[in-house]
Order: C-alpha cells, then structure tokens, then sequence
C-alpha cells in the first residue's frame, strides 16, 4: 500500500509537471475582440445633399481609436439596433439606406486600403492588398456616396469592426465598436424680401450701430450759415440717405425752385461751375469742397465709401466735381450706378449748398424748397 | 323565402340592366356636364406672370414737389409686360407693405381724384378712381405685345402724409374690364415721401464800398479785400511848367433800392499854412496856376504826359450796373475839387441798385512859379451813403 501509494502521487507529480510545461506552450484563444474607443460617425453633406438628410445621397465619416494589431480590412454594417458587440444578434438594414454606391473617399490613420466592397446592401469592407499592423492610435475613413435611411429623425447604427482577413470573414475582429447616428428634418425657412426702397432727406441723417437711420432725419428747414453778401459765399447742408435692393439701382432727382425772395431769385448755376463771389449763384454738389468755396469748408463725401458691390452710391457728374456747383431743377444728383447701376446698401450723402451774390441783389429773405425724388427701378 | 318566377326572373334582370343602364347614363351625363362646367369655368393661369423693368417715379404736381408728404402730385409708373396678352384693365393697388396676401392703404394716400396724365406703350385707357388706394385703367381688352414698355401717369394723386415713409404700389394687369379674374401679370414697385429740404437765406441791406490806390477784380468782380493803401504820391514834384497827377480807386456795390451815392471830403493840398487852390469848378488843367482837381474820367494827353485816370469799369448799363461819376466830375481834361461835393453815384439811367464797378479818381496839381515849396497833403475821405 505504501509503495503504491507513493507511485501514485510520483506520476500524479510528474503528471501536473508535464501538464504545467505543455501549458506553457500553448498560446490561448482571444476570448472576445477589444473595444475600439473615441469613435464616431459624422454625417457629412454630399454633393447635393445635406449630410443629416433623409435618404441623402452624402459622406459618413468614421473616426476611431483602435489598440493596435494585424489588420488587413474593416468592415461597416448599418442596422436598425446597436447590437451588443458579442451576443450574434441580427443586423437589420435601415429602410432606405444604400450602401451600394459607396466609395472611400479620405483615409488616414491606417491606409492603402485600395479595395471597397459593396456587394452587400448595408454592409461595407475596405480592405488592403495584405495585413498589416496598425500601431494604436485614430483611424479616420469617409464612405462616400451613401444614401441615408429614408425614415426621418430616426437614429441607425454601425458597427465597425477591424480584421487581420482581408475580407472581414474573420470569426472573431481584431477590434469592434458600434457608432450611431440619425436623420434629422430639414428646417425649411422661407422668408420674403420685398422690393425695397429706404429714402429720407432731412438737415442730418445720423447713423444707428453705424448704418444709416431714417427714423434719425431731422427737420429739411435749413438756413444758410451767414447772410448772403458778395463779399462772402453763404453756405448750407443737407442730408439724404438711400438704399435699394432694385436690380436697376436708384436715381435721386433734385425739383424745386432756385432760391426766391418776391419776385427776386438768386440766379441757378445753369452748368457746373466755382463759386465766384459778387455774381448771383445758387448752386449745390454732393462733394467735401475746400476753402476755395467758402471760408469754412463745408460737405462731406458720400458715406460709407462706395466699393461697387454692396456700397454704390455716387453723385452724377454734373454735382461731382469738389468746388464746382450747379443746379438744375429736375436733374439727377446722384445714382446707385457705382460700379453699375444696381441695388445698394444704405449711404449718406451730404449736399453742400451755395449762395453768391451780387452787390445789387435786392434785401429779402430767400427760400428755395427743394424735394428730392428717389426712383428705384426693378 | 322568395322565388321568382322564370319571368319574374327575366324581368327583373331587365330591371336591372335598365337601372345599371339608367346609372350608366347618369354617371356619363354627370362627367359631361362637370367638364363641360370646367370647360366654361377653366381656371386661368394659377399664377400671374412677373412684370419687369417697373418703376413709380413721383413727380411734381401743379405745387408740390413729387415726394412731398401729402402733396398732391404725379405717379408714373413705368413697367414691361413679359408676355403678349389681352389686356383689359390695369390695376395699381397701394399698399404699406409689399405683402401679396394682404393690404393696407398707406395713410394719408388718396387716389379718389386721381386721372389719367399719360399713357405709352398700350392706350385707350380711362380712370377709375371709385376705390381710393386701388385705381385701375380700363379699356376694351386688347392684346398687348410682350416685352412692350408701358407707361401711365397718374396725376392728382395725394401722397401718403408720412415723412420719409415708404409705400408699395401693387400693379396688375387683367384681360378684365373691371381688374376682376385673376391677374395676368403682377409686379411691385416702391417709392418714399421724403422731407422737402427748405432753404432759406437772407439777403440783408448791403453796401459794399472800399477805396485805395489800388483795387483789383477777382474774376471780373471788383474785389475789396485787394484794396491797397491809401498813401497816395504825385507822379511827379509839382512844377508851374508840368501837371502832376495820382489816381486813387474805389468800388462800389449796393442793392438800396435807390442807390449810392459817393462824395469826397477833405481839404486841398496843404503844407504848413500854404495850399494848393482847389478848383471850384469844373474845368480843365493849366499849367502855372495853383490847382488841386480830380474827376473819375480817362483822361487824355492834354491834361497830363503820361495820360492819367480810366473810365468806370465794368461799363454801366443801367440795369445791374449803374455807377456814374457826377456831372461835375464827368467830363474827360476837367476837373474840380470841393469839400463834400458828390463825386459819383448809382444813377446811370435812374437812380437803383448796382453791382459793383471800379471808380478811378484822377488828381492833378498844377502850381504858379511862386507855390512855396514844401510838402503838401490832402487827407481825402470819400464817404458812400447807400439809400434803402
């Protein structure tokens, strides 16, 4: 009994030696594949479609990180549930979604995978010409050209999956992950713009939050800065802003009569000229004139400059040119034609006035009321 | 439980192909009129088309400017229709916003006066103004050409009394008389009242007069602020064998209803207790006798070498220009010096207000052998009193 005994635990000994040692050698199975992290599907737009849109034509773009190892393919399969990784639970194709069509557009992270197929509706494998190892790190692929569920607000998933095969038959992934996203309705917003023409005169115009401000017009009586002399030119300003989206632009016209006291005038500048002191004259220009004019300069360009886009504004020849003045009733005085007539956005003009008189000009209060007419045309 | 006989039967199968045949006949008699009700009832164009190259120009009325608040003025209105059709009415529906679906008359607007200035493009139209704010023209239809540039005044049209305010004006065109059906063509035009801009400026009573040696014209206008010192030498020492002469100048502008009118004062040329005589009355120069005189002439050789003074600049004319010198002091070679005395004035055909001329004075000195020596002085105000 002793020496059986004592073989027994000798081969029962020897036994778990040898067991221990052939275990040694015996590389184990991967239970279960590792779960890719920081992963996402963005819904990019297509070339006609919004990324998010019901059956869309558009990109999806996968990004995600993986642990590393052999991989010669990935594969993305769309369906209806995010199933776990692991229980074999069934893949149902999102109602509308082609996958059929796709192709790989950007790939960074791992790539020269040359190979798309899309045989199978719903299920995508790009694949490389052999496996090869990817160091751990963020993989980034676009499929282009899929076509989104058609079903609206509805959110579909794909479960992206890393293979050492180089079509994704293998039993068990290197790395998995399952990703999601949704179809959104589109916000439809409609708005109208009507024809539009923002006009106003007045002594100033002043500016809100830098554009102009109708509601800021001030009162269009306006007296002369002095009594007229022929020593002297008598000046005065008034304002004007303007705006259109008319495809033709606007003009603005000058109307009324020249400067009246009775049955006497103060003579109209009949073609655009200096001012000469000692001569009757009354005339205008939309322009910053010198001290040649008058003792205080007065006007001021068009404001905000005109850049021939959105900014058109420019006064007409005829009341352009600084220190030479004209006035003519029914003339245009200014257009949106800068750069081309077309619409503009909002600008002031400053419309600089003058008054020279002879030593003869009779005494008298002198009144001209002048309305100024902005036609778009469209 | 029924039974029917075989007749029976028979019959009432024929009953029922005549109510089958009667139903039939109904159906197709109800299908034929509903076309032909929607044949009569065929619905024009769901929606009008775009007329383009449209405008609303204001213009000036018989008193008001164009875009005045509440003035009652012109509306042109300028558009292109896109597409032939037979037009019948043209509608122009003001409105404060540009919104298809609804309309409110601008305040203040009133079109009930409104009449037809002029039309282009497509005529025999006539007003009709019944419902303020919504004119129309109508006409017999016709066919108007495509592409056809329109025009039509309105005139007798009282703006909206908002300052600086836009409106809308809605035109449609209809192949009805009377702007009912749905239109043919559509389009909005804008346009915005705007502040009338009054200037005013006061022409106050003026009087302009300076004197000097010189005065020079800034383009052709007698300037004052030129005007040089009033220091004046003779041309010359005074000698009993030769004429010694100065000129002075002076301008003079006023607006007094009945003019200027300029005279010197002052005493003749004194040095000490000797003088030089003034000439008490106009006449001409001789030489080797005391004599201190001046006229505002353009004087000739037989005064003085070189010849002396210029005649009034600019040329009166006796309606903008009216300075003249005095009788006394008018004639060419003679000449006259009394304190006070009136040397010119703006009289030149009646007495008015003149624009301003340039004055030259000419002074001579002629002395007898005798004339003390010394430097003789004459401090010389010319004093311009302009009556409004």
């Amino acid at each position: 009994m002793k020496i059986h005994h004592r073989s027994f635990a000798r081969t029962a000994s020897i036994f778990t030696l040898a067991a221990v040692l052939v275990l040694q050698f015996i590389p184990l199975s991967v239970a279960s594949a590792a779960q890719i992290t920081t992963r996402s599907l963005t819904l990019q737009a297509g070339v006609t479609d919004a990324g998010s849109k019901p059956s869309g034509v558009v990109n999806h773009k996968f990004d995600f990180t993986v642990a590393g190892g052999s991989v010669g393919s990935v594969k993305f399969e769309y369906c209806t549930t995010a199933a776990p990784v692991t229980n074999g639970v069934l893949c149902d194709l999102p109602v509308g979604l082609s996958t059929t069509s796709a192709t790989l557009g950007l790939e960074t992270g791992a790539t020269g995978f040359s190979s798309i197929n899309t045989t199978t509706n719903g299920t995508v494998i790009i694949s490389r010409a052999s496996a090869a190892a990817v160091a751990g790190g963020a993989l980034s692929y676009q499929l282009n050209g899929v076509t989104n569920p058609s079903a609206t607000n509805k959110s579909f998933f794909v479960r992206i999956s890393t293979h050492t095969s180089l079509n994704a038959t293998d039993s068990t992934p290197v790395d998995r992950g399952t990703v999601t996203a949704s179809t959104a309705t589109q916000i439809v917003l409609n708005g109208t713009m009507p024809e539009s023409l923002v006009f106003c005169t007045g002594a100033t115009v002043g500016l809100t939050g830098g554009v102009p401000d109708c509601a800021t017009a001030t009162s269009g009586l306006i007296g002369f800065n002095q009594l007229f002399s022929p020593t002297d030119t008598a000046t005065a300003t008034s304002q004007m802003a303007a705006s259109t989206n008319a495809g033709a632009g606007y003009v603005i016209t000058v109307n009324g009569p020249t400067l009246t006291s009775g049955s006497n005038t103060v003579s109209p500048i009949g073609s655009t000229a200096p001012g000469i002191r000692g001569v009757s004259q009354f005339g205008l220009n939309l322009k910053a004139n010198t001290t040649a004019t008058s003792t205080v300069a007065i006007g001021s360009e068009v404001a905000v400059i005109s850049n021939g886009t959105n900014y058109r504004a420019q006064a007409t020849t005829a009341y352009s040119t600084v220190d030479n003045f004209k006035f003519q009733s029914g003339e245009g005085v200014a257009n949106s034609g800068f750069g081309g007539l077309s619409g503009s956005d909002s600008q002031i003009y400053t419309v600089s006035y003058i008054v020279n008189v002879p030593g003869s000009q009779p005494a008298g209060t002198y009144t001209s009321t002048l309305t100024y007419i902005c036609t778009p045309t469209f | 439980m029924v039974q029917f006989s075989q007749h029976e039967s028979e019959s009432g199968m024929s009953v029922e192909r005549k109510k089958t045949s009667l139903s039939g006949r109904l159906l197709l008699s109800v299908m034929l009129v509903a076309a032909t009700v929607s044949a009569v009832f065929q619905a024009p164009p769901v929606s009008a088309a775009q007329i383009t190259a449209r405008s609303l120009t204001l213009q000036a009325g018989n008193t008001d400017g164009g875009s005045k608040p509440s003035g009652v003025v012109r509306h042109l209105f300028t558009f292109t229709v896109p597409t032939t059709n037979s037009i019948g009415s043209i509608q122009f529906l003001y409105c404060t916003t540009a919104s298809v679906a609804t309309c409110v008359k601008p305040t203040g607007l009133s079109t009930t006066a409104a009449t037809l200035g002029s039309e282009n493009g497509a005529t025999g139209f006539t007003m009709n103004n019944t419902t303020d704010g919504a004119p129309y023209l109508t006409r017999t239809a016709a066919s108007i050409t495509g592409a056809t540039t329109l025009t039509y005044q309105l005139a007798n049209v009282t703006n909206p009394s908002a300052t600086n305010q836009s409106f809308f004006v809605r035109i449609s065109t209809f192949a009805s008389t009377n702007t009912t059906g749905v239109a043919v063509d559509t389009g909005s035009v804008t346009a915005t009242t705007a502040n009338p801009i009054i200037l005013t400026g006061t022409m106050p009573e003026s009087l302009i007069f300076c004197t000097g040696a010189t005065i020079t014209a800034a383009a052709g206008i007698p300037d004052c602020s030129t005007a040089t010192s009033g220091a004046i030498s003779f041309n010359q020492l005074f000698s009993p064998s030769d004429t010694a002469t100065a000129t002075s100048q002076m301008a003079a502008s006023t607006n007094a209803s009945t003019g200027y009118n300029i005279t010197v004062s002052g005493p003749t040329l004194t040095s000490g207790s000797n003088t030089i005589p003034p000439m008490a009355a106009s006449t001409t120069g001789a030489r080797g006798t005391g004599q201190f005189g001046m006229n505002l002439r353009a004087n000739t050789l037989s005064t003085s070498t070189p010849i002396v003074g210029t005649d009034l600049a600019v040329v009166s004319n006796g309606t903008s220009l009216r300075g003249q010198a005095t009788t006394a002091y008018a004639s060419i070679d003679n000449f006259k010096f009394v304190s006070g005395d009136s040397v010119a004035n703006s009289a030149f055909n009646t007495p008015g207000p003149t624009n301003s001329q340039i004055y030259t004075a000419s002074y001579i000195v002629n002395v007898s052998g005798s004339q003390a020596s010394g430097t003789y002085t004459s401090t010389l105000t010319y004093i311009c009193t302009a009556a409004f």
